[in-house]
């Protein structure tokens, strides 16, 4: 049941046009405010369970946190600041635990992103999650699914006047601050030691600088 | 909060994760223009100049659109943008470059369906690069395409000289070629 | 019918038209993804379609590829906030492919070809084939690209643990490679026919 146009004779006025665009454009606008306005709860929902999510895995036995960012020396609760996110863990007793920090560094294929917990009273990284990477599937990406790979992070020294986390390639780590490669993914393995490297430099002395106000649980 | 240089971010645009042969942007052009290599390479750059402008327009509705509060509009919007860049691109070749004007006849509204463009805007958003980040990453995503289009157009010539299987003819054997330089283009990960 | 099979083979938009292939090569490394791939594309094709059809009399010609394009990039936002609210990991494994959803040609294609100027019974027809046809093949290539590069279907094993990985396939290089293949093979059986 085809209709041709008829009014291909007839010159379309500029007032109609814009009328069609406008009133296609209004009834867009509405339908997209409606779908937003729904979905929104059930985005933030998802959003911060996956949150929560990733940082009882790096930080088993935090029930509760607190989000803060590090602005220069110091750290606040304005979450539109550019600095690194960190998560203030507490245990059900609301005693201050460990933090989940936020990290993130050029890898092999792409910028890695990734979480790890840290204790201040051990100074020490406890886990290690990887959010977000594009490394090679079956190789680089190991650094997320390895589970050699990822026990390194079970309790690793990040004293702050120590050299730093170092990569050692031929599996056999002897020192506390050393974490073991995964064979065929070095330049992957490199990338999570740097990162960890650069974040642990910034946010770990503010962390210790600041620690009576993280430790409030308010 | 990034860690990646302006260099880095234009080399992995180029190279690394080419737009063309790792992020699968601008597949249909590619496919399609690139028979020839005199049209391979306007193609190649009337993109690289929408890109451009794009990339500059997105960025500012990105800053619009947050300080209204409207996330949602941002797809439309960028739409909207693109297809006026175009629509800018066209008459700017047609007045200063007749000759390019006619040379890339239909191809040129074409580009406003190029997913390249639409998808720069939005890898652009995502990895919420600064004004500067992005303009460097839309010259890198630019000279990838052409860089993309240009050697299959080379390839593509090069092939019509001999005899290949009636079976692959076609768009076949332009994606079994770009299967190969894609696998090519792998070896450059690790460059940064 | 015949407006709904069409799109399965004859007119089959990836495998005979060779329409929309950017998401068809990006998102078929896994099954999951090209069937949420396939109901987000089927949706934005009929939504659009009811209302392309509904409002043909009342656009005029020289707006009305700019108002489709408008039509389009609002159901795609719809559908982009639907599959956030509903898993984030898909969300996040598909990425900006859902929105350049809206740059894919079919779904404007079927706009221009069909919908406006057909009525909307015809139309939705037209638009659920188109959609069955495009989620078929992408759904061949999924299987496909999953089942060699990573030995799982839907996450589960098929091949056993002692598999090992074709990881090319899920590679951007494989994608190319399963598509073009499967053009030749349909170029192969064509031929034999005609």
């Amino acid at each position: 049941m085809t209709e041709s146009m008829g009014s291909e004779t007839k010159t379309t006025s500029s007032t109609r046009m814009i009328l069609t665009l406008g009133s296609v454009g209004l009834v867009a606008s509405v339908l997209l405010v409606v779908t937003y306005t729904v979905t929104l709860p059930y985005i933030e929902a998802n959003q911060a369970a996956y949150l929560l999510a990733s940082i009882r895995d790096v930080l088993p036995e935090a029930e509760t946190n607190l989000a803060w960012t590090i602005d220069g020396e110091s750290v606040t609760n304005d979450e539109s600041g550019s600095g690194p996110r960190i998560f203030a863990g507490f245990d059900a007793d609301s005693v201050l635990y460990g933090f989940a920090i936020e990290a993130q560094g050029q890898g092999y294929a792409d910028v890695i992103r990734i979480i790890y917990g840290y204790r201040p009273d051990c100074a020490c990284i406890i886990g290690m999650k990887v959010l977000e990477s594009r490394e090679t599937p079956g190789l680089g990406d190991k650094i997320g699914t390895d589970p050699a790979f990822r026990s390194n992070f079970d309790s690793l020294d990040v004293r702050l006047d120590d050299g730093g986390i170092a990569l050692i390639k031929q599996v056999g780590k002897t020192n506390p601050w050393e974490i073991d490669a995964i064979s065929g993914a070095t330049i992957s393995s490199e990338a999570i030691t740097d990162i960890l490297n650069a974040s642990n430099a910034i946010v770990l002395p503010v962390i210790h600088a600041n620690l009576e106000i993280l430790s409030r649980h308010e | 909060m990034h860690t990646e240089s302006l260099g880095a971010i234009f080399l992995n645009a180029l190279l690394i994760n080419n737009f063309v042969l790792s992020a699968f942007l601008g597949i249909c052009p590619f496919i399609g223009v690139s028979n020839r290599l005199d049209t391979a390479s306007r193609m190649g750059m009337a993109v690289t100049f929408v890109m451009i402008v794009s990339s500059v327009c997105a960025f500012g509705v990105n800053v619009v659109l947050a300080w209204i509060g409207a996330p949602y509009l941002q797809l439309i919007s960028y739409i909207v943008i693109i297809a006026s860049a175009v629509q800018l691109v066209e008459m700017f070749i047609k007045k200063f470059s007749p000759a390019l004007f006619r040379a890339l006849g239909i191809f040129l509204p074409l580009i406003t369906t190029n997913c390249a463009i639409l998808g720069l805007a939005l890898f652009q958003t995502a990895k919420e690069y600064s004004f500067s980040e992005s303009l460097v990453y839309a010259l890198g995503a630019g000279a990838g395409f052409a860089l993309a289009i240009v050697l299959m157009a080379g390839l593509r010539e090069e092939m019509e000289l001999v005899t290949i299987p009636d079976v692959v003819k076609g768009t076949a054997v332009v994606l079994i070629l770009a299967g190969i330089l894609s696998m090519t283009f792998m070896g450059f990960a690790g460059l940064v | 019918m015949n407006d709904f099979l069409k799109g399965l083979w004859k007119e089959n938009p990836v495998f005979v038209q060779v329409l929309g292939m950017c998401p068809v090569l990006a998102i078929t490394n896994t099954v999951m993804n090209s069937i949420v791939m396939g109901l987000a594309t089927t949706f934005v094709l009929v939504s659009s379609a009811v209302i392309v059809s509904a409002t043909r009399s009342l656009i005029p010609k020289q707006v009305r590829i700019a108002s489709y394009i408008l039509i389009i990039a609002t159901f795609v936002t719809m559908s982009d906030y639907i599959i956030k609210a509903v898993s984030l990991d898909a969300h996040r494994s598909l990425g900006p492919f859902i929105s350049l959803i809206v740059v894919n040609c079919i779904i404007l294609g079927r706009a221009e070809a069909f919908s406006s100027r057909n009525g909307i019974g015809a139309s939705v027809m037209d638009a659920l084939g188109m959609g069955a046809g495009f989620t078929l093949a992408i759904l061949m290539l999924g299987v496909i690209r999953e089942s060699l590069g990573s030995g799982t279907i839907l996450g589960m094993s098929v091949f056993g643990a002692s598999y090992e990985p074709w990881v090319i396939m899920i590679l951007p290089g494989g994608a190319f490679f399963v598509l073009g293949f499967l053009l030749l093979g349909i170029n192969r059986f064509n031929m034999s026919r005609g």
